[in-house]
């Protein structure tokens, strides 16, 4: 019965599939597909996950940080209501990958107020997908895989075919709203989408009934995309997308953002041929962020002194990535990419009295990056298959400009530019017991080049710990030794899924004193550089369950854990702690009910002195949700969607959360989503 | 004061392009300033020069140029300056380091610290000899820009004055800088000679928000009262150095703070 919902939702949203299904849809062995075309890498929990993003998904609306949000291992880092970072089992900033459609793009903020994900929309998605590992499945170097942000493309259609979508949605809390329309054009050798959404949302309420100041938000994302076909095997595609962001409050911050604009193209050219079993496409993209922190709206009390904080991330990028199966035994995966990516943060206060005071918080600093991923997935026999991996990347980073090297001068000595070769490897065996038990076992080597922040900031304020951060051009490559096992277990009515995890780093870079630096942020508590630990760990284990004990009624639980800690002993910062998400699902006909409790366990394996963190309590939050399909004459498809979040109207915050802002209240949700 | 030097130095320009005109005339670095120009009774031209538009309350470089009235340069003049302040009541001298003939710019090279600026409180004469001829300049000294201090007397715990003055960064930039500090220790009010025996500490600090920077170089002693170091400046705007005098780990002046703006 679950199955045929998802499969009414997949004929409904068959205007939204995507014509790049022909590579996806290469007999893969280890790609685990819902109709709705969602990509994961085999992370067998996230199969069960999958009813969540299809929920949240479903109506267009949701924000792309609440679809993160309900995935396992994810976890966001929160400073606001709006653009939170995710987290892959609490590995973050450098250590994974965020791409767009395989794209990079780096945020420009240096609070990291900007994570990429805060500039794609459920509307112009096609699919998330997660890796949870380095090496061939990767878009970069990353110690913990990364988040590939799939764009939705239009299709080629044998016949000319226009379709569209239109929503409007209503939050309680925060008189939040937003309303989306979108537009496809279909023929047999050309196709265009356009795609557009627009989000406000005033100061929400917490649980305390008590409202939150500068948590509001605005923003509108556009995007159009466009298919030439150029010969029977061969296409063109161009992707645009402008996302807008005003007015951006961020309540644990001391700033907030004026504006966050970014401006994402790309051009590529598609070889497919279905028969020989090749995809091959090509791309070249450019995107430009632009960002504005802003005081202005603060109380002046609060305020000690006035400052402009702009910051802009430019990233020019190419990449050509071949996915061929010659047979059935091999599923083979070849990419050359590369990207220069250029960031520039300036400060400038204002004293009362005195003169402006400038400079650089990001002096000019760039990257410049060509790798190269191979991967093979080998069908040894019916029960084993053997997943081989691996990413070489050479990083050069360097200082654009002569006033950011001058600036650099004051603290380091010599050339600042430096280069790296960058080695990730995996291996996984998967085995296949019988029709209801599978098992695999990975082993990856993780390394990565310190983010250019970590190489060079300028005294970037922390508000985790409040010290004021300088970069170290001479780190050592953050490197790992990941272990993962899992197991999967399944019959006609049950599933379940288990997986430890295990991270061994080796030059863990973190944040340590620098004696007689004075502050340059006015209230910090000293300054810090990057520095590497010789070693750290992060071990922890996901359980997922899905019971069906009737036809329309399902009941999930997932459960993720982690536990990190450094050379000494310390539990390491920003580590969620144990979470678990229990819901029961019950279809009726055309309408699906849902009750999700989402829980987390108190978080005290902090290290204050150390790292600045202090322990988090534990939480529950409970939700409901009811959506009902309307379907009519021809294709037209009603979708209508109402919940309430955090029924109990309890105060609560959860350990990611920056200065443990108390997160929304009761909050009641109403959206309509009409496909025609 | 002003107009009178305006129209000497309209009557000079007016002899020197008459005389000039046909010559090729060596003129020095474009971004160099002539403020003052006179002849000796011998008939050699004294110009002046300097690297801003006027001399300024810091240490100055104090270019001269001396030709001959066809026009070529003398590079082998025995060239002396005498700063003398004339307050009415009293006169007094400043730090001054005597011109050495440069080839390269055609130019004699020396410097002066002008301690005040000209006006009210009495005017600047800048005597220069030139082989055994003086000619004095009345020249303009402005003060530096609103809230800095390029150069200051200061009182030691050995009650003598010391001339603190700033020579390098002469265009301070965010980052490392060279500094270079001048220390004259005050004989009689005439005489200025350097003190080249202190120990040096630099603290800067920017004085709207109390934070100093790192890395920072404590000036030594390379030669005539000059100190070498260096100054990290992480931000534009404000800075003041503090600059501690020590004798034989001895404290002459605890602060002797200059003040610079960018």
């Amino acid at each position: 019965m679950y199955k045929k919902q998802i499969l009414s939702y997949c004929c409904a949203l068959a205007i939204y599939t995507a014509s790049a299904q022909q590579t996806d849809s290469l007999p893969g062995l280890k790609i685990d597909r819902t109709l709705l075309l969602k990509e994961v890498t085999i992370q067998p929990e996230k199969g069960i996950s999958q009813s969540y993003q299809d929920q949240q998904r479903s109506n267009l609306q949701v924000l792309t940080d609440k679809i993160l949000e309900s995935t396992p291992g994810i976890n966001m880092i929160r400073r606001g209501n709006f653009a939170m970072e995710p987290t892959i089992r609490s590995l973050n900033n450098g250590q994974i990958t965020m791409t767009i459609d395989g794209m990079r793009i780096f945020g420009a903020c240096t609070d990291r107020m900007d994570p990429i994900s805060s500039y794609v929309e459920p509307n112009n998605l096609e699919s998330l997908s997660f890796s949870v590992n380095p090496g061939g499945a990767s878009y970069g170097s990353s110690i913990g895989g990364g988040i590939n942000f799939k764009l939705k493309s239009p299709s080629f259609t044998s016949e000319k075919k226009v379709s569209g979508s239109a929503g409007l949605g209503f939050e309680s809390n925060g008189q939040a709203y937003q309303s989306l329309a979108g537009i496809e054009y279909s023929a047999p050798n050309f196709a265009i989408q356009a795609n557009g959404i627009f989000r406000r949302s005033g100061n929400y309420t917490a649980g305390n009934v008590e409202e939150i100041s500068f948590s509001q938000y605005r923003k509108w994302n556009g995007n159009v995309s466009a298919l030439f076909k150029t010969s029977e095997h061969t296409y063109l595609k161009t992707d645009y997308i402008q996302d807008e962001g005003f007015d951006i409050g961020y309540p644990a911050l001391t700033m907030d953002v004026s504006f966050a604009k970014a401006k994402i193209g790309a051009l590529s050219y598609v070889y497919f041929h279905p028969e020989k079993n090749i995809y091959w496409e090509t791309k070249a993209y450019y995107n430009y962020i632009n960002h504005a922190m802003d005081d202005t709206k603060r109380p002046k009390e609060t305020v000690p002194m006035h400052m402009d904080m702009p910051g802009t991330s430019r990233t020019m990028g190419a990449y050509s990535a071949l996915t061929y199966q010659p047979t059935l035994k091999h599923h083979i995966k070849a990419r050359l990419d590369g990207f220069n990516n250029q960031l520039s943060a300036e400060m400038t206060m204002y004293p009362d009295d005195g003169a402006a005071m400038f400079m650089y918080t990001l002096p000019d600093l760039a990257r410049t990056d060509i790798g190269l991923n191979l991967s093979d997935d080998i069908s040894l026999n019916d029960q084993f298959n053997l997943q081989i991996g691996g990413r070489f990347d050479y990083a050069h980073d360097y200082i654009f400009s002569e006033v950011g090297k001058e600036q650099l001068s004051g603290m380091f000595v010599g050339d600042l530019s430096r280069n790296r070769f960058i080695t990730n490897l995996n291996l996984e065996l998967g085995y296949t017991l019988s029709h209801a038990w599978k098992f695999s076992a990975e082993v990856a080597r993780a390394a990565r080049s310190s983010t250019l922040q970590e190489g060079y900031s300028f005294y970037i304020y922390n508000r985790l710990d409040g010290y004021d951060y300088i970069g170290n051009p001479d780190l050592k490559q953050e490197t790992s030794t990941n272990v993962n096992l899992s197991t999967r277990f399944h019959s006609a009515r049950f599933v379940a899924e288990v997986s430890g995890f295990g991270y061994f780093f080796k030059n863990y870079i973190t944040g340590s004193l620098l004696q007689g630096y004075s502050v340059m942020t006015i209230g910090a508590n000293g300054v810090k550089h990057y520095v590497s630990l010789p070693s750290a760990k992060l071990v922890g284990a996901e359980l997922a369950l899905k019971w069906s004990p009737l036809d329309n009624l399902i009941l999930t639980s997932l459960n993720t854990y982690a536990r990190g800690s450094d050379n000494q002993g310390n539990g390491l910062p920003m580590i969620a702690p144990l979470k678990t998400v229990n819901a029961i699902l019950y279809n009726f006909k055309q309408v699906s009910l849902q009750a999700e409790s989402i829980s987390y366990a108190a978080q005290n394996n902090v290290n204050t002195a150390i790292y600045g963190e202090t322990s988090t309590p534990s939480s529950t939050i409970l939700n409901l949700s009811v959506s009902k399909e309307f379907k009519f004459k021809g294709s037209p498809v009603l979708r209508a969607n109402a919940g309430v979040d955090n029924l109990l109207d309890r105060e609560y915050v959860q350990h990611l959360d920056i200065m443990k802002i108390a997160r929304p209240g009761r909050n009641f949700l109403f959206r309509m989503t009409a496909l025609f | 004061m002003k107009k009178i030097i305006n129209i000497f130095l309209l009557i000079v320009g007016i002899t020197f392009f008459a005389a000039c005109s046909k010559d090729t005339e060596t003129t020095p670095d474009p971004e160099k300033t002539k403020i003052a120009e006179s002849t000796t009774t011998s008939g050699l031209t004294v110009s002046l020069w300097s690297d801003q538009t006027s001399y300024l309350v810091a240490y100055n470089k104090v270019y001269v140029q001396v030709k001959k009235a066809d026009g070529s340069s003398v590079t082998n003049a025995t060239v002396t300056y005498s700063p003398l302040m004339d307050m009415t009541t009293m006169k007094h001298s400043s730090p001054v380091e005597q011109p050495v003939y440069n080839t390269s710019d055609q130019l004699y090279e020396g410097a002066v610290v002008f301690s005040m600026p000209s006006g009210m409180m009495g005017s600047w004469g800048l005597t220069v000899k030139v082989n055994n001829e003086s000619l004095v300049f009345n020249v303009s000294v402005n003060a530096t820009v609103t809230n800095t201090k390029h150069t200051g007397t200061f009182l030691g715990t050995d009650g003598k004055s010391y001339s603190v003055s700033l020579v390098q960064p002469s265009t301070p930039k965010i980052g490392m800088n060279d500094l270079e500090i001048l220390v004259n220790v005050k004989q009689d009010m005439l005489t200025f000679p350097p003190d080249a025996g202190l120990t040096i500490e630099v603290t800067p600090e920017m004085p709207s928000m109390g934070h100093g920077s790192p890395n920072n170089v404590n000036p030594v002693s390379s030669s005539n009262g000059h100190y070498k170091g260096k100054v990290n400046f992480t931000m534009s705007g404000d800075w003041r150095l503090h600059l501690k005098l020590l004798r034989n780990n001895t404290v002459i002046v605890e602060d002797a703070a200059l003040d610079l703006l960018f």
